[in-house]
């Protein structure tokens, strides 16, 4: 069991991270230098190595490119990518070409058009959806599930946030006002709590428990059983744990629900008859316990599993839902395509300062600045293969190739020369390179558009250009009809070597550390790990220290020692004596307060009062007289609670009359 | 010895005396327990609480001789223990037991009487036997005192001592019953019910069968862990800065008796420490002196109680 509950943490940390990373959206551009190779055991019928040593490429030699790669094995690969998940635009449901020109041409340009699905949503016809569209629509629901869910633990985790902090200030105002109640333990204290630690966490427990029945140590294994079911029951929220609360605490607490409640108590009370009665733990016992307390757990991680798959497709829905790699503009099929001819693609994160001897070939999408180019073209010079497909005006200085604005679409012819000159190419071209004058190695047209050079390379120094009149040829819309798809990796194909892609995520630099993370896709994956952490800390997390109230010291009246003092003397039956003591007292400082000069008698010293604090004469005279009875009567009279009311009344008239002192 | 069998008869004398005392289960229980215990119960509530009837109740249904003295300021220590008197009839002095010769005695309103006759009371709970003219004559066994004391009231009151009330093994705070319980308490007197007439109550135990649960209890085992949990507890209630005067070590024999006899009620053979944790309030709270600060800022002994099962570790815990 312990077995499954590692497996289930493995799974939950899977879930909660591996989607993020694995599945991200490749427009959030992954870690530099991110490289993934070949899809393995994908059933691609690969090229041997013989056929991949040719010995044009090996000499640079201008050969037939064409010859090199099986038509088959494209078309394989092409079939399988398309068919794939991470393919969108190809899936009836999900097409939207009838908004888009360029990839409805495409759809009518060819017989060979192996997305229906774009062809279908083009002609606005009823689409019917196939075992994939629905698999696609599964995922998105999934995704937005996923989302949702996510979204509701947070907010739920922000409640249970708010709810604890409450509890927190509750509790503080619960406890009794006595700030002495809360003093520093004393050193035995604090090492006695120091040296209970014991473990909460329920995969622990769960893996103890399962040792010590291994290696026969059943007491233990009972005792950590028991642990696991305690701290799974926390965990659930079922129960409030602390060193001071005992089994019975825990079972009143589970008493509202009966279906914990009953496997509980036999659980602690076959425990406690090991624990203090000195009843032999057996297998058998342990046996019986895990029946009780393996469902009971078995539930709690099955919530948390839960919750880690709702975090984990919040991580992968926006690859599932969205990505633009997938659609008709993307290049996730010429990626691909490439990778299955075993060729490493990854996308350059990094700026161009400094380009890997492992590259062999750049492929330069969108456009990029002048520092780039220059890069780039060092690169070419240096003997790499360069590959564009927009114009920019650094590269016709320098290559005197210009690309014109064009606008033809149907058929690609293959000049002739090349031996498969009779591939069925189709593009919306817009654009036609035009070479200037100047001496160059070797220069070779693949393609033409009415005559026009749209496919060519070109030398540079000790490398290549190969130039391809637009963009749009090499996204996924365009690789779906004809032979494109073959044409275009048997120009690209670099066996065994790498081919970056640069292009906008190449050298961005972030602002802040939070942007470069979210820049990374890494954002939500550490959102997530920033909330487990927080949920496992909350829940199961050991606290650094011993938590205790800030110390308040207060400063108490003399007033209430005083009657702290005659309390004392009413239990004592002695109030009479304190009247006549502390009477006497305060007789004698209100004489000095009212009368400093002379002694004065009782009489006297209740007129000067009656005239500062503003009472009847006679009622003074009365409490005087009172207390000066105390002082000849103590001994014999007996004790009454009036002798302090008394007392009390002759000191807040000491107080009115400006104090004792 | 079958301490199940035990067990289920302490079980249903409490369900026999509970068909008269509605409403005070938990009274009933901790009283069975102090008396299994061999220790004497201190009740604190207001009159009208069904206190006597409860004692009543217990010496029938247990078959135990019943006494009752109510405490006044003029009652002598001869009026509890007994005197010895002439005879003219034999011509020779007899000693006449007093009401204390008895196995269930109520002591009623223990605090009016004077501090001498409430220490002849108490000196017979300890010693369960009286002297009287250099004689001194064994009281009943069991014996049992079950003293009453009305909170409200002060006035004409002797209280007792500390050191009188750490001879009392519980102390009990009664509270009102619950509504349902008081509705069915007049559903009882509608339908007939007289409180002074209980023949209808059966006998379900005997005097020796009484005794054998107060001699199983020494068969109740108890674990070392159990042991260093009533003293860490009694330890911290000297401890407590609210506390002047803590509890005594007979305290600590009193909760590892009690907490034994509690096992002993729900039928085990060993303690665990919510034995110990659940009547620590009881064996406690009467032998906590506060200090005097402490009484003014209306903190009581079941605070200091409660706070210090809050510090105490249970042994064996899994938090």
């Amino acid at each position: 069991m312990a077995g499954a509950a590692r497996l289930g943490l493995v799974a939950l940390f899977a879930l909660v991270c591996l989607p993020s990373v694995a599945l991200a959206d490749p427009g959030d551009a992954p870690p530099a230098w991110q490289s993934l190779p070949p899809a393995a055991g994908s059933g691609v019928e690969h090229p041997d190595e013989a056929e991949a040593d040719e010995p044009g490429e090996e000499s640079g030699a201008p050969l037939d490119p064409f010859k090199v790669v099986p038509p088959a094995s494209v078309e394989g690969s092409l079939s399988r990518v398309l068919s794939g998940p991470d393919v969108s635009f190809c899936k009836a449901e999900q097409a939207t070409g009838r908004h888009d020109p360029l990839l409805c041409s495409l759809s009518h340009l060819s017989s060979r058009q192996r997305c229906p699905g774009l062809r279908q949503a083009c002609s606005n016809q009823p689409v019917e959806v196939g075992p994939s569209s629905s698999s696609g629509s599964l995922q998105s629901k999934l995704a937005q599930l996923g989302n949702l869910t996510f979204w509701l633990v947070l907010a739920g985790l922000v409640v249970a946030v708010g709810l604890a902090l409450k509890r927190v200030f509750a509790d503080a105002e619960f406890a009794p006002a006595d700030p002495r109640k809360r003093t520093s333990p004393s050193p035995a204290e604090a090492a006695l709590v120091a040296r209970h630690v014991v473990e909460t966490d329920v995969a622990r427990l769960w893996a103890l428990a399962e040792e010590s029945a291994l290696g026969a140590r059943f007491e233990e294994a009972v005792a950590a059983l028991q642990g696991a079911l305690i701290h799974a029951l926390r965990l659930s929220g079922k129960l409030h744990v602390s060193p001071a609360q005992t089994n019975g605490d825990y079972l009143r607490a589970l008493r509202p629900e009966p279906s914990l409640h009953g496997p509980a108590r036999e659980v602690f009370r076959a425990v406690e008859a090991v624990q203090f009665g000195g009843a032999p733990a057996s297998r058998e016992l342990y046996r019986q316990l895990l029946e009780r307390v393996q469902p009971i757990v078995a539930r709690v991680l099955s919530l948390l599993l839960l919750c880690a798959f709702g975090f984990g497709q919040s991580g992968c829905s926006k690859s599932l839902a969205g990505d633009p790699e997938a659609g008709g503009h993307g290049l996730g099929v010429l990626t691909q395509l490439l990778r299955e001819q075993h060729t490493t693609v990854r996308r350059r994160i990094r700026a161009l300062n400094v380009i890997e001897p492992e590259v062999s070939a750049i492929l330069v999408v969108g456009e990029q600045p002048s520092e780039a180019w220059a890069k780039l073209l060092e690169f070419a010079a240096g003997g790499g293969m360069l590959v564009v497909s927009q114009s920019s005006e650094e590269l016709a200085k320098a290559t005197s190739v210009h690309y014109s604005a064009d606008s033809y679409t149907g058929r690609l012819q293959v000049p002739p020369g090349f031996e498969s000159n009779q591939l069925e190419l189709s593009a919306v071209a817009r654009h036609a390179l035009e070479f200037g004058t100047g001496a160059v190695a070797h220069e070779r047209t693949f393609a033409l558009a009415e005559k026009k050079a749209y496919v060519a390379e070109r030398s540079y120094g000790a490398g290549n250009v190969l130039y391809f009149g637009d963009d749009e040829f090499l996204a996924n819309a365009s690789l779906s009809v004809g032979d494109n798809a073959f044409f275009v990796v048997s120009l690209l194909r670099r066996n065994g070597q790498v081919l970056e892609l640069v292009g906008p995520w190449t050298g961005g630099g972030s602002s802040s550390t939070f942007a470069s993370l979210f820049k990374a896709g890494l954002g939500t994956l550490l959102a997530q790990l920033a909330l487990l952490a927080v949920l496992f800390g909350w829940h199961g997390g050991t606290a650094f220290g011993l938590r205790k109230d800030p110390i308040a010291v207060r400063r108490r009246a003399f007033r209430d020692h005083v009657l702290a003092l005659g309390e004392n003397y009413r239990r004592a039956r002695a109030t009479r004596f304190a009247l006549a003591s502390y009477g006497s007292w305060l007789i004698e400082r209100l004489r000095d307060r009212l009368s400093p000069q002379q002694p004065i008698g009782l009489i006297d010293l209740a007129g000067r009062m009656a005239g500062r604090v503003e009472q009847p004469e006679s009622e003074l005279v009365l409490l005087l007289s009172e207390a000066r009875d105390a002082q000849d009567d103590f001994a014999t009279a007996r004790s009454s609670p009036a002798d302090l009311s008394t007392l009390e009344k002759l000191e807040t008239l000491t107080v009115r009359a400006g104090g004792s002192k | 010895m079958n301490l199940e069998h035990l067990s289920r008869e302490l079980r249903r004398i409490e369900t026999e005396v509970s068909r008269v005392l509605v409403g005070q289960e938990s009274l009933v229980e901790h009283v069975l327990v102090g008396l299994v215990a061999r220790g004497h119960v201190l009740i604190e509530g207001v009159p009208g609480l069904g206190k006597t009837l409860l004692v009543r109740a217990l010496g029938r249904v247990l078959g135990l001789s019943f006494r009752r003295i109510q405490f006044t300021p003029d009652l002598m220590p001869s009026d509890i223990t007994g005197s010895t008197l002439y005879s003219q009839k034999l011509g020779e002095f007899s000693f006449v037991p007093g009401p204390v010769f008895t196995e269930l005695l109520l002591a009623d309103e223990v605090n009016r009487a004077p501090a001498k006759t409430q220490s002849a009371l108490l000196e017979a709970m300890q010693e369960r036997s009286v002297t009287t003219d250099g004689v001194t004559r064994p009281l009943s066994e069991p014996f049992l005192v079950l003293a009453t004391q009305n909170p409200i009231e002060s006035q004409g009151t002797y209280p007792l001592p500390e050191a009188q009330l750490d001879r009392f093994l519980l102390k009990l705070e009664v509270g009102h019953p619950s509504q349902a319980a008081e509705a069915q308490i007049l559903l009882n007197y509608v339908a007939g019910f007289d409180p002074g007439e209980l023949s209808h109550l059966q006998q379900v135990s005997s005097q020796a069968s009484i005794v054998e649960m107060q001699r199983s209890l020494g068969e109740i085992h108890i674990a070392r862990e159990i042991i260093d949990y009533v003293t860490d507890i009694v330890r911290r209630t000297r401890n407590h800065p609210s506390v002047s005067l803590g509890a005594s070590p007979r305290a600590s024999i009193g909760l590892l008796n009690v907490a034994r006899a509690h096992a002993l009620w729900e039928g085990r053979e060993f303690v665990i420490p919510d034995d110990v944790k659940s009547y620590a309030h009881a064996v406690l709270r009467h032998r906590l002196q506060l200090q005097p600060d402490a009484e003014l800022e209306g903190i009581t002994a079941d605070h200091c109680v409660d706070s210090v099962l809050r510090d105490a570790i249970v042994p064996k815990t899994s938090a």
